[in-house]
């Protein structure tokens, strides 16, 4: 099973152990050893970090977002893989989505492109009254700063996906429709980072 | 009065976390602060920073302390881009 798998699969199945968070605890000890794991693998330590802290933005929204209102399974997935420079991570979760996370600060929201498009630009939270939403922006701004590699983030079936560095240019147009449904949110991150000198 | 924000940990990451942070530097260390003190917050132990913990830290101090919080300046690049992100803004030490 992948993390797209069970993320968009009908049938309410815990992910395997070695990637299952099941609480913010669980997620947080596994997230904390990103960015010393990249850099015992000799990466530059700024990129290392910014990396790191976008996979922990986005991981965190699958609790702050969701808990404790899951469709089934409760937490996130958290995957990844270090060869050399290259990284590859997945997150995921069967959450609400974005697009019912949002539309309780933005009533007019109808799909997950717009909802997906407005995290990714908007400072909007669903988490209002709280005045904050900017965690989604903070990714795009660490996407136009890892030099290569691809990124995927989809909310039901709408999916933007992007080369590396992004051009913020390019931004609405990268978001397509998916032909798969995803229940929460799925993300997908290969990047390859520059050694420390 | 300088904080060293390492001590809360090198990566810092959760909202949960953040007010976490605020509340027990608030109980335990800015207890008996006067007003006409400066709260120097120094992230330059910090590893991994991000929006939504430096959002809920920063936010319940600046509700209570204002503008004795004062954010040292970082060489971190996640802390430089969460503070940007968040409309920070680090200013220099205060001379003592």
């Amino acid at each position: 099973m992948t993390a797209l798998e069970w993320a968009s699969q009908s049938r309410p199945e815990e992910p395997p152990a070695d990637f299952y968070c099941r609480s913010v605890d669980v997620w947080q000890g596994r997230f904390t050893k990103i960015a010393p794991t990249l850099i015992r693998a000799g990466i530059h330590t700024d990129i290392a970090a910014l990396f790191a802290s976008m996979v922990g933005e986005i991981g965190d929204n699958c609790f702050t977002h969701n808990a404790p209102g899951w469709i089934d399974i409760p937490g996130c997935w958290l995957e990844y893989h270090i060869e050399g420079n290259q990284i590859q991570c997945w997150i995921s979760d069967r959450g609400r989505g974005i697009l019912n996370s949002l539309k309780a600060a933005l009533p007019s929201l109808e799909t997950h492109r717009e909802a997906l498009l407005a995290s990714l630009t908007k400072r909007i939270s669903g988490r209002t009254p709280e005045k904050r939403g900017n965690g989604l922006k903070y990714v795009v701004e660490v996407l136009t700063r890892l030099p290569v590699g691809v990124f995927t983030l989809q909310t039901g079936d709408a999916s933007f996906h992007c080369n590396l560095p992004l051009n913020k240019t390019l931004l609405e147009s990268s978001i397509t429709a998916a032909s798969t449904m995803v229940r929460g949110t799925y993300c997908e991150i290969t990047a390859t980072l520059p050694y420390a000198n | 009065m300088r904080i060293d924000i390492s001590k809360f940990g090198n990566s810092l990451v959760s909202r949960s976390s953040g007010r976490e942070a605020a509340l027990a530097l608030q109980a335990n260390v800015l207890r008996d602060i006067t007003s006409s003190e400066f709260i120097e917050l120094d992230f330059s132990g910090v590893l991994v920073l991000t929006p939504s913990w430096a959002d809920e830290f920063l936010a319940f101090l600046r509700q209570r302390y204002g503008q004795q919080i004062r954010i040292l300046p970082s060489q971190n690049s996640t802390v430089q881009l969460t503070l940007e992100t968040i409309g920070e803004i680090a200013v220099s030490p205060s001379k003592s």
